[in-house]
């Protein structure tokens, strides 16, 4: 049976697609420009009554933000950035994170299980407070050195580098418990070498574990990305909005509709207008739940004893309890004697 | 046998070497790190508006960064103490770093408990539920697991605020204060997900568990379910639930994070964000003291266990 035919995991992938491809198509045709804006509500008599940021329900599906523009807008123009970010980011992670770790379980196994201790520190330093801080100064402290682009470049570098060595080390454990595997040897006898052992039987073994890996490397930007919100490191730059010039009321805003800087920027006003913080923060508890969807319905799939090897379809079989034969005296007898019935 | 000690001890300090390692990364990747604390300053004095003058280079300066790594490992050895500045003034790291760290030890200690204890009685309660019911609980479960830990904890602030909205009186602090100091929330906030986590291990375990010859016996002798799974089940299945701590302890950490940013929690992340970009010996500092007594505690342990169960902790990832 193949993943595809799970209802978990097409849940889960519907939901992701929907999200994605919907955003791209919604932007299409309702860019920026037209975007749904509300600063001032009026009821049936033309008279004023609200103005923004207007509670959701009224009018405006989700509410809006504090220019008027509309939540629900905003989510769902803001879904392709932060998912094709973390597309982005997950696939270089797990592209050189395959890489190397192939590269590293060829390695002597001292090598390896040292390496592999080494980098284990990785997984138990706070991933979120050393993308901080190599993410914030570049950002924040001296940005007047480094132009936007390399900006851009180097935090998309650290948030990709920043997991390889743990993608590394599980892809290089695997492949070395793998390659310990009785046929492996016979596959040596035979003849192949070390490009050919690796192209025609790791892969294939390790193809449903990357997959997995993608899913779980995507949840982990997701969350990444909306924690470096919180401390304020936008993923889709950063710009200074000065609300009242007289008071020196600077606050940060992101240049575009992403989602994790839409919960960074306006998290201050969780007390007041929540539905600003709400909104993104939904959307990316659903997109973490529908990851989380496709990861257990693969996970059920391909670890399951002997996935390896070819399935064949079990059809359960509903015991029927033994009928009881009614014997004669004669049978009976038979059997008491030769042992037999017939 | 002088060998494989020593490759023992090698392995188990690797680890504390990374720590090193992560937390010189600044070094790696800045031309001028010191550059970043004299700034800061510079600005608090106020004979500077602001950073943007601050020549800073970005790249691979290797020579650095292992200078630094060595530099800071022989400090600690030695005990010497570590400096960092903030506000307008020179601090030493120990004493100041106490507060906070006890802070933090005290939710997390608390948040390990409370997951533990509460998720040992809920997989007991769940397994002797009707399939079905167990089926659904195991669903809501999971699914309550995937949900980030942002929005769990912004969801629990905030019904909190709607109780006081709606009654009038808190029931729990929800932001910290020197006077008022919070600590049930935070920890309850901290231990959902361990307790969630460690709830679907322990089911996995004990399903595992059902399938062992001595379950079917003790009941073909008519002993009853529930009496053989509190006493015989969870004794066995506990000791496998050890080695899944790693597990709890990583998600207890990234969960302080965000639980201490929201809370307004003065506690060792909070410090790490406020003095790593000026002072990147902060992090490493601080990781270490986070990390190296469960590190200590999980590793010895776990040599406990192997020499007197005689497995290996390797077949359980």
């Amino acid at each position: 049976m193949s993943v595809w035919r799970s209802p978990l995991f097409l849940s889960g992938f519907l939901i992701i697609v929907t999200l994605f491809f919907g955003s791209i198509i919604y932007s299409h045709f309702v860019p920026n420009e037209k975007q749904p804006v509300m600063q001032i509500r009026f009821d049936e008599q033309k008279q004023p009554v609200d103005s923004a940021p207007i509670a959701p329900f009224k009018e405006m599906p989700f509410g809006t933000d504090r220019f008027g523009v509309s939540m629900l807008h905003k989510v769902i123009d803001g879904a392709k950035y932060t998912l094709g970010f973390a597309f982005l980011v997950a696939f270089a992670r797990l592209f050189f994170g395959t890489i190397l770790g192939l590269i590293l379980s060829q390695l002597p196994k001292p090598v390896l299980r040292a390496s592999s201790k080494l980098f284990e520190s990785f997984y138990y330093a706070p991933a979120t407070i050393v993308a901080y801080l190599l993410i914030y100064p570049v950002l924040q402290i001296f940005t007047w050195s480094v132009p936007k682009e390399q900006q851009t470049i180097f935090s998309l570098l650290i948030l990709i580098l920043i997991a390889v060595p743990t993608v590394m080390v599980t892809v290089a454990n695997e492949t070395s418990k793998f390659l310990e595997n009785e046929f492996i040897s016979s596959v040596k006898v035979l003849g192949g070498g070390r490009i050919h052992k690796l192209r025609k039987h790791v892969l294939p073994y390790l193809k449903p574990r990357l997959s997995i890996l993608y899913s779980q490397q995507l949840i982990a930007t997701l969350l990444l990305a909306a924690h470096l919100g919180i401390l304020q490191v936008f993923i889709g730059g950063t710009d200074f909005i000065t609300l009242d010039p007289l008071e020196n009321n600077t606050v940060p805003v992101a240049m575009i509709n992403e989602w994790s800087s839409m919960i960074g920027a306006n998290y201050y006003q969780i007390r007041g207008d929540r539905w600003i913080v709400f909104a993104p923060l939904a959307g990316f508890a659903i997109t973490i739940l529908a990851l989380n969807f496709m990861v257990e319905a693969m996970k059920r799939q391909y670890l399951a004893k002997g996935a390896y090897t070819k399935r064949t379809r079990r059809v359960r079989k509903t015991k029927t309890p033994v009928q009881v034969k009614k014997l004669s005296q004669e049978q009976f007898d038979r059997i008491m004697k030769t042992g037999t019935d017939n | 046998m002088y060998l494989l000690v020593l490759r023992r001890i090698v392995y188990f300090l690797m680890p504390i070497v990374g720590v090193f390692f992560i937390g010189a990364l600044p070094y790696l990747f800045f031309s001028n790190v010191q550059g970043i604390e004299a700034v800061a300053r510079l600005l608090d004095s106020g004979a500077l508006e602001n950073a943007l003058f601050l020549n800073q280079d970005l790249g691979l300066f290797f020579e650095p960064y292992l200078d630094k790594i060595w530099d800071l490992f022989i400090n600690l050895i030695k005990f010497s103490n570590v400096t960092f500045y903030e506000y307008q003034q020179e601090k030493l790291l120990f004493p100041t770093i106490l507060k906070p760290y006890l802070y933090s030890i005290k939710l997390v200690l608390g948040a390990f408990f409370l997951a533990i204890a509460s998720s040992i009685i809920l997989a007991l309660i769940i397994k002797i539920l009707s399939d079905r019911i167990q089926k659904g609980i195991r669903f809501l479960f999971f699914s309550l697991e995937s949900l980030p830990d942002i929005f769990i904890v912004v969801i629990i602030q905030y019904s909190m605020i709607l109780y006081v909205r709606n009654t009038g009186n808190l029931l729990f602090p929800i932001v910290h204060s020197d006077q008022n100091p919070s600590y049930f929330l935070p920890i309850f906030c901290l231990s959902i997900l361990p307790t969630l986590f460690l709830i679907r291990t322990l089911l996995f375990l004990l399903d595992d568990e059902d399938s062992k010859t001595y379950v079917e016996f003790a009941r073909a002798k008519g002993i009853r379910y529930a009496l053989i799974l509190y006493i015989h089940m969870l004794r066995n299945s506990l000791l496998s639930l050890f080695y899944y701590s790693k597990n709890v302890y990583w998600l207890l950490i990234s969960t302080l994070f965000m639980v201490e940013t929201i809370m307004a929690i003065p506690g060792i992340t909070d410090f790490m964000l406020d003095n790593g970009p000026t002072t990147p010996d902060v992090i490493t500092v601080s990781v270490l003291l986070m990390f190296v007594p469960f590190y200590l505690l999980f590793t010895l342990s776990s040599y406990v266990l192997e020499y007197k169960l005689g497995r290996t902790n390797e077949e359980v990832a």
